[in-house]
């Protein structure tokens, strides 16, 4: 059962330079995965959410 | 995942069964359901789907015309009562916790002998934390557990999988890809970010900043304040300066001897003071004429509404309504000694008391209006009384003005009649009268400056005060469309690299499969030195490279096609990251001779450690099959029919 992150998509997103970007992006592709229902109508509030978080530590 | 038992109950030709599937242990990992054609094979495999998504994929003609529900059941069932069609999965999960899926479906028979059926109910049970629970949303965990479309990576029919090979497959191949590696995420994720910088462009927009040209604005506004300051200071010492020479002339003009004319002089110096005195009282006055305008407009304003008002008040007065006829305390008393003014005893049985305190409610209400009336008449009487006296005190007003002019104009023509005479007496005199005039000139000039520099002042005070509070409103917006940009140039940069995964993980994902395929076909295949390469294109269509170099995968046999197909299935099938059962339905049908017994063989080692069911009819599962298949045998079942005149039962016999 797929009940994880395809575990190259994680790899990849934690190799990335930008430690802000990486946090956000594995942040949004969990949401994605958690909440594919949900986050096709609640994304822009969600992702608006995780860009402050993540644009705070910049 | 594997799947424990499957229990069909009235689904077809299976009126009441039960199928134990093999655990992959101890390397008997292969169920074996075997069955001649017609029997009832394929929908063991269609009971599955229809359980998992309401949809049977592999029907025969025959079953097509024939209905879900066993028709003999239906038959036996009393007129007017229901037939369930039921079929149970047991599925233990990769964390050895139990889940029962159950999908049912009623059917009856109507007045006109057609048959009925209600939507079917899909259920779900689950262990958690040792007890079993309902699941409340058993679709969403389905298709979670066994996405519908990748299943058929999974649960295929040996006969269908040339459909790989067509365009189309390759198309649906390619979202089975996606699918398995999670690039739908990612797909996601990037189509949400592009809405996202769309959202910040589109917002971005009203954000144009302008601070900085109000910045210039008031940086403008305050040079002119300076400017026009200095010019103030400037006109307000000329002012002083020409004060100052004005009355140096005077004196002078006092204390020059004229002869002959002492008289004149001294007329010249009181009409001089007068006329400074009859400016003054113009000016005082035409402060009290302002002051009374002030307070006399509101009250002509309004005055029909005072007039009105002070009618229907007589008019109340006059019905005797105001003040009222009785008095509270009257009233009280009755209240105390209970007796009401016609005599009658007052009781809180009846409603009378209760009428007498209402009525003391009421006229104290009354009594408060009744008041505010009568204390608000007197100021209203004084207004009409001002306002009756208006107009002859405006008139006395501007009679007073009228005379005062006059008074100054007569005076100034006199003045300036013994200027004259003084002036054709002595020549000095008449310099300094000379002199003076164009100082009083100066000083009226300079006033006016001063005047119109003062309001000059004041409107650019104004306008950056106005500018000041743009400018802070600009510099709000400022912070907003900063932080804007911050985010939009965030969410490209996120973008950007999302997409970069997306194409890496397309790319290697394709060459993991194409290697898996490759090595899987040539370890299968009995001829591996006739091929040189398989390949995968970007669409993920398949190509079988002969070792001549020319494509080959038009021409490769039944049972070379077949173990191409396996070979790919079990490459997508090992990238998946899903532990799902394998079920192939008919998988040697295709294939004869040594080939079938060629993939007998080596099936086994090809699905190690999988929970493999074999959907095999009498002449695909030969003896000699068998016999290779046997060591990875863990349960076996022959399917037998039984016909009737209104359909077949089939029942499911381990062997």
């Amino acid at each position: 059962m797929a009940d994880e992150i395809n575990p190259k998509i994680i790899e990849k997103i934690k190799k990335i330079e930008n430690k802000n970007i990486s946090d956000f992006l594995k942040d949004i592709v969990h949401l994605e995965f958690q909440n594919l229902e949900e986050a096709r109508w609640m994304f822009r509030e969600a992702y608006d959410n995780s860009i402050k978080l993540h644009l705070k530590n910049q | 995942m594997i799947i424990e038992h499957i229990k069909l109950k009235n689904f077809r030709q299976y009126k009441d069964e039960k199928l134990t599937f093999a655990k992959p242990e101890k390397e008997k990992n292969f169920t074996i359901i075997q069955a001649s054609n017609g029997v009832g094979k394929s929908n063991l495999f269609n009971a599955i789907n229809w359980c998992l998504y309401d949809k049977e994929t592999h029907l025969t003609k025959e079953d097509k015309r024939l209905p879900l529900v066993n028709t003999l059941a239906l038959r036996e069932t009393p007129q007017g009562e229901d037939t369930y069609v039921e079929v149970e999965i047991k599925i233990r999960d990769d964390e050895n916790k139990i889940m029962v899926i159950t999908r049912k479906q009623c059917f009856y028979v109507n007045d006109t002998e057609d048959i009925i059926k209600n939507p079917s109910e899909l259920e779900m049970i689950r262990e958690i934390r040792k007890d079993m629970v309902k699941v409340s949303s058993p679709e969403y965990i389905i298709s979670q557990l066994i996405p519908e479309s990748i299943k058929e990576y999974f649960f295929f029919d040996g006969e269908r999988l040339d459909d790989y090979f067509r365009k189309e497959g390759a198309e649906s191949i390619k979202k089975a890809v996606f699918k398995i590696s999670q690039i739908e995420i990612l797909d996601k994720v990037i189509s949400h970010l592009e809405d996202k910088s769309n959202d910040f462009l589109k917002e971005n927009k009203d954000l144009t900043p302008a601070a900085e040209n109000i910045m210039l604005q008031l940086e403008s506004g305050n040079k002119t304040i300076v400017t026009l300051q200095k010019d103030l200071d400037l006109k307000n010492s000329s002012l002083l300066e020409a004060k100052k020479h004005i009355k140096e002339m005077l004196d002078k003009i006092k204390n020059n001897p004229v002869p002959n004319s002492e008289d004149l002089k001294t007329q010249r110096i009181q009409l001089e003071d007068d006329l400074n005195k009859i400016e003054s009282n113009t000016k005082d006055l035409d402060l009290e004429l302002e002051e009374y305008f002030m307070d006399m407009s509101p009250k002509i304003l309004i005055y029909n509404a005072i007039k009105n008002f002070q009618e229907q008040i007589q008019e109340k007065k006059r019905k005797k309504e105001i003040p009222p006829g009785i008095t509270d305390e009257y009233i009280k008393q009755l209240l105390k000694s209970k007796k009401c003014i016609c005599g009658r005893q007052l009781s809180h049985k009846d409603s009378s008391e209760a009428c007498v305190v209402e009525l003391l409610n009421i006229y104290n209400k009354l009594s408060n209006i009744g008041n505010e009336l009568l204390n608000n008449q007197s100021n209203i009487e004084i207004m009409l009384r001002d306002i009756s006296k208006f107009r002859d005190k405006y008139l006395s007003y501007e009679k007073r003005k009228k005379d005062l002019q006059k008074d100054h104009e007569d005076k100034s023509k006199l003045l300036k009649k013994i200027k004259d005479s003084l002036a054709l007496t002595d020549d000095s005199y008449a310099k300094y009268e000379q002199q003076l005039e164009i100082f009083e000139t100066e000083k009226e000039n300079t006033i006016i400056d001063i005047t119109r520099l003062k309001t000059n002042i004041e409107n650019s005070q104004n306008f950056i005060k106005i500018k000041k509070e743009d400018l802070d409103n600009e510099l709000k917006k400022q912070t907003k469309f900063n932080l804007l940009r911050n985010k939009l140039k965030f969410c490209k940069e996120s973008l950007d690299i999302a997409k970069k995964i997306k194409d890496e993980i397309m790319e290697e994902t394709k060459k993991e499969i194409e290697l898996k395929t490759k090595r899987q076909f040539f370890e299968l295949i009995w001829n591996p030195e006739s091929f040189e390469n398989v390949k995968i294109d970007d669409n993920y269509n398949l190509s079988v490279i002969h070792k001549s170099g020319l494509e080959s995968i038009g021409s490769l046999s039944a049972g070379q096609r077949e173990i191409l197909a396996l070979s790919f299935i079990a490459a997508l099938n090992s990238i998946s990251g899903f532990n799902l059962p394998i079920i192939i339905d008919t998988p040697l049908g295709r294939i004869s001779g040594d080939n079938r017994l060629n993939i007998a063989e080596k099936l086994p080692k090809f699905l190690e450690n999988k929970q493999v069911t074999l959907l095999v009819t009498d002449e695909e599962y030969t003896s000699e099959v068998r016999k290779r298949l046997q060591k990875h045998i863990g349960k076996e079942y022959e399917i037998k029919l039984k016909n009737f005149d209104c359909g077949g039962i089939a029942n499911i016999i381990e062997k």
